[in-house]
């Protein structure tokens, strides 16, 4: 084997390209050749010089204003262009680049939605016409009671049991003057009671006193203070939240990532709802983070700037405040998590507009703040964040 | 709202540039933040005079600006600046017609200072002006600039195997150059 060999598997080696067999060769061969061995120290020491030259390079300011001088062009003070199509725009090409992620987890959601709909069971408010029986839905109870005159109920009583859970609410008001015709909240928990004599005796009771003696087929719904601190906006304690972010760096970044991951910039939270006011849950986010901090390497003192990709979990904590009308709730929220960097916290308000009782949208403010380590020295930086994005209760 | 060009890819700025009169400065400017430092890298480790350097740099961008406003199809951002930077770098040396002699003193005499605190690198900086132009542009490309070979191979408009030559051959040669250097360090370590 000849020297040019030799020295090929050493530039290889530092290439990293070697194989295993190929390794075990230039070992062994470095162990019993004294030339070998120095060229792999002469070439060694001249990568690690190269490499130690990482960031010395520094640009003239007057530079980029000569160059653009010249071409008869004036260097801008940010490169940002005016955006013609706004918010929805940028949220359009948003969707449009991650339609396939969207689709996704649309069809997700909606298979997740249709389970819960269709397989899980339900109370069947039709399971006996016994006159006599108070049939319940679970969150909004109903009573049927026959023979009430419809000429003596009020107009907003006479809508059907089955109606949606936001006219129930309408109702209280006009409902909390007729006594009788409130189910206590213990019979929500066990239906069948209800259907003893002594109930309805009860309620035949408080029907005579308030002078109404005949009876109708009328179902009206009906308000049980008792149930006011349940979950009547929606049927469950899930949530899903999807959302995308423009973010701001607090330090204008110097340096850009040279490749965006495909969900750069997005979020998915599953939340549980602990009570009426207060979620917890979990929250996965791709973003990018600009980063500055400094080292010593070789004796030598370095800055270095990097916006890398990362990929953050985090434990989130939301309160909302309720309804302060058109379905508009503000909320405030923490988060504390981990990526690949270090440790980021973050602190959100916002609001919270429900467009359906499944469905809101959101939108939010947010600071965000990251902590890592370099060299034993710990570095911080923070960017601001708009938040937007879908939330789904099941 | 305004848009951060920052998060446009190359592809998106060139066709802006191509594009828009009006915007195509502002495109220009992020690819020449993106891209400055490895072309201005580059010239430096290709041409010894400083004032060549700056010179070579600024007419490396006008050069790309007037292309791509041109119609210019460029796939590889980066690989297009470095062949136009090579190529004013061969230019430079063309009209120069000499390239410094090996005398065994040449490189400490060089007027560049900006690695004092690293010995090493900068004996090798200064060597790099000892070595042919093809074996000097494909070592800068590979070592300082970290390109794979095959991009090597486009920017200096040979073959991979070429190209992978060249750093080779590139390399033995420097050591040869340094080796009273590298054989005085070993003693010292």
């Amino acid at each position: 084997m000849n020297s040019t060999d030799n020295f090929q598997l050493i530039v290889d080696f530092a290439d990293g390209s070697l194989n295993p067999a190929q390794e075990d060769k230039l070992f062994l061969r470095l162990s019993s050749d004294e030339v070998m061995k120095e060229q792999f120290k002469s070439h060694m020491a001249i990568k690690t010089a190269v490499q130690s030259s990482n960031g010395l390079v520094t640009l003239p300011s007057a530079s980029k204003s000569d160059v653009f001088g010249k071409l008869g062009l004036v260097v801008p003070a940010t490169n940002t262009i005016p955006g013609n199509i706004g918010w929805f725009g940028s949220m359009s090409r948003l969707m449009i680049q991650n339609r396939r992620y969207l689709a996704t987890a649309l069809v997700s959601i909606a298979l997740t939605a249709s389970f819960f709909m269709f397989m899980m069971p339900k109370a069947d408010l039709a399971v006996n016409q016994n006159p006599n029986f108070l049939a319940m839905k679970p969150a909004t109870p109903v009573l049927n009671v026959p023979n009430i005159s419809a000429n003596e109920v009020p107009n907003s009583h006479k809508s059907n049991a089955n109606n949606v859970i936001r006219k129930s609410r309408a109702a209280v008001v006009n409902m909390s003057e007729m006594p009788a015709m409130i189910v206590p909240a213990e019979a929500k928990l066990n239906a069948p009671l209800l259907a003893e004599s002594s109930v309805i005796t009860n309620l035949n009771h408080e029907l005579n006193r308030t002078g109404i003696n005949e009876f109708s087929t009328i179902s009206a719904p009906k308000y049980n203070p008792s149930l006011e601190g349940l979950n009547i906006n929606s049927d469950g304690n899930f949530a899903f939240e999807f959302r995308g972010t423009n973010y701001w760096n607090a330090q204008s970044p110097t340096i850009g990532p040279k490749v965006l991951s495909n969900f750069n910039n997005t979020g998915l939270s599953a939340f549980y709802k602990l009570n009426s006011n207060f979620y917890a849950g979990l929250d996965i986010r791709q973003e990018t983070f600009f980063l500055t901090y400094s080292g010593q390497e070789n004796g030598q003192d370095f800055n270095y700037q990097q916006q890398p990709n990362f990929t953050t979990a985090s434990a989130i904590f939301r309160y909302k405040t309720g309804d302060l009308g058109f379905g508009i709730s503000p909320f405030a929220q923490i988060s504390a998590g981990l990526n690949q960097a270090g440790f980021l916290g973050r602190a959100m308000t916002g609001v919270q507009y429900e467009i359906i009782p499944s469905f809101s949208v959101m939108m939010g403010i947010e600071y965000n703040s990251i902590l890592y380590k370099h060299q034993n020295n710990y570095f911080n930086n923070s960017k601001f964040g708009l938040n937007y994005g879908l939330m789904y209760m099941f | 709202m305004k848009r951060n060009l920052a998060k446009y890819d190359d592809a998106n700025l060139l066709q802006i540039m191509r594009d828009s009169n009006e915007q195509s400065n502002i495109a220009f400017s992020e690819l020449y933040d993106r891209y400055a430092v490895k072309v201005r890298s580059f010239c430096n480790y290709m041409i010894s005079s400083k004032d060549q350097v700056e010179d070579t740099f600024q007419e490396t961008f006008i050069f790309f600006f007037r292309n791509i406003t041109a119609g210019k199809d460029v796939t590889n951002t980066l690989g297009y600046l470095l062949s136009i930077a090579r190529n004013l770098c061969l230019k430079y040396y063309r009209d120069k017609k000499s390239n410094v002699p090996y005398d065994g003193e040449a490189y400490f005499i060089d007027e560049r200072n900006e690695y004092e605190q690293n010995e090493m690198l900068d004996i090798v900086v200064r060597s790099l002006d000892l070595l042919e132009d093809i074996y000097r542009e494909a070592f800068v490309l590979r070592e300082f600039e970290g390109l794979h070979y095959d991009e090597i191979a486009k920017v200096t408009n040979t073959t991979v195997t070429n190209a992978k030559s060249r750093v080779f051959r590139a390399h033995k040669q420097l050591i040869k150059v340094l080796d009273p250097y590298l054989k005085d360090l070993s003693k010292k370590y």
